[in-house]
């Protein structure tokens, strides 16, 4: 098992870009393509938006099925940073579910008609 | 050189529609003004100024600037906080110079950065923004939870906003009342011209490209490369909801706001060559 952190692949605190975003998934894809399992830490990380998870953990889950994912990735430290796992737990269901993401255009329609 | 004095016909220029469009109005008499022009705008008859939209002012500034007018800004004393959060240094040609910042109490300085620049940014929201002893009492989770809301709309401006102009972000904080304020803008080419090509006609005004940028309504291209759409904003409205705050973006004519969860927009007299996003935080 393979242990990444997130600080080391940017060589920075800061996660809020896509291009950031990207980066991560490229390396994290790397190992998943050959079924090597990962560790993925969030250690140091100090800032982090939707837009870095739906690059990075979001377009995973929309390449790779959810069984594979949950046993090939990890994320051993997440519960430590409230605020990020909901964004991750977002972006895995937005990734993961296509119905969720027609019930998120759905919740702008509704939005629109009030 | 021809000079024209301008005055805001309003004695209030608050985060609303109202203090927008008085903004706007002024810019679309700037830019009619021929080339050479001295323009001076005249703050006396004023009362108030919310110094988050000294952002507005610079952005002007600049625009008018390359249209080859000069414009100069007369500050009465008591909206002396035009000089303190930075916005006298930045007319001045002084740019983002700490050493004009006065940070006494809760004024939260003007800065300029590139849409690039997510490092910078992250900084001064840490540093110059929340760093600031006015807002010392803020419970740490409360600051963290604003940081992450503010990076939010940092990103989304550069996902949607096609423009490598400056991102102009300041904010205030008014102690007594317990609110924050913020705005980030940027003059880029709008939400309208950059999505409608791709929305497969659906979108044809500015009001539903402010939806769609702000819902995540992603083209099937963006998705593949940056993933599924989902922009953040449904936690920027939650905690806006928590807290009686509020969300206003303006693009075009469009001036939009979800207050209490609920959408409302306005049609503003005069159209806002780029993206402005406002957050009002109360209770804080």
């Amino acid at each position: 098992m393979k242990d990444l952190k997130i600080i080391d692949i940017l060589q920075s605190p800061v996660a809020i870009s896509p291009s950031a975003g990207l980066k991560v998934f490229e390396v994290i894809n790397s190992f998943i393509n050959k079924e090597e399992s990962i560790r993925l830490f969030f250690d140091g990380i100090e800032d982090c938006t939707t837009a870095f998870c739906n690059a990075t953990i979001g377009k995973l889950f929309m390449r790779y099925s959810q069984e594979k994912l949950k046993q090939l990735l990890i994320f051993p430290d997440l519960d430590q940073f409230p605020i990020w796992k909901d964004k991750i737990e977002r972006s895995i269901q937005l990734g993961t579910d296509e119905n969720m993401r027609e019930s998120h255009q759905q919740n702008l329609t509704d939005l629109l008609a009030s | 050189m021809p000079e024209v004095q301008y005055k805001f016909s309003q004695t209030t220029i608050d985060t609303n529609n109202r203090g927008i469009d008085e903004l706007l109005q002024f810019y679309h008499f700037a830019k009619a003004q021929p080339p050479y022009t001295k323009i001076t705008l005249n703050l006396s008859n004023l009362t108030k100024f919310d110094a988050n939209l000294s952002a507005v002012l610079l952005a002007i500034n600049h625009r008018i600037k390359r249209q080859k007018k000069y414009l100069f800004v007369e500050i009465p004393g008591h909206i002396n906080v035009l000089f303190r959060n930075g916005f006298v240094g930045h007319m001045q040609g002084k740019g983002d110079d700490p050493a004009i910042f006065d940070n006494r109490d809760s004024t939260i300085p003007l800065k300029t950065f590139m849409k690039s620049e997510d490092e910078s940014f992250c900084s001064y929201l840490k540093k110059d923004f929340f760093g600031q002893r006015g807002l010392d009492d803020v419970p740490a989770q409360h600051k963290t939870a604003l940081r992450s809301h503010f990076e939010e709309i940092f990103t989304n401006v550069g996902l949607h906003a096609e423009t490598e102009e400056l991102v102009y972000t300041c904010g205030q904080f008014f102690p007594v009342e317990k609110v924050l304020k913020f705005s980030l803008l940027d003059l880029g080419v709008g939400f309208l011209k950059k999505i409608q090509p791709v929305s497969n006609g659906k979108v044809t005004c500015d009001r539903e490209a402010i939806d769609w940028a702000t819902f995540g309504g992603n083209s099937t291209k963006d998705k593949k490369l940056h993933g599924p759409g989902g922009s953040g904003l449904k936690d920027i409205r939650d905690y806006c909801s928590q807290n009686s705050g509020s969300l206003h973006i303006v693009s075009g004519t469009c001036y939009w706001t979800i207050v209490n969860g609920k959408l409302f927009s306005y049609v503003l007299s005069r159209p806002f060559e780029g993206v402005m996003v406002n957050l009002i935080f109360r209770n804080i």
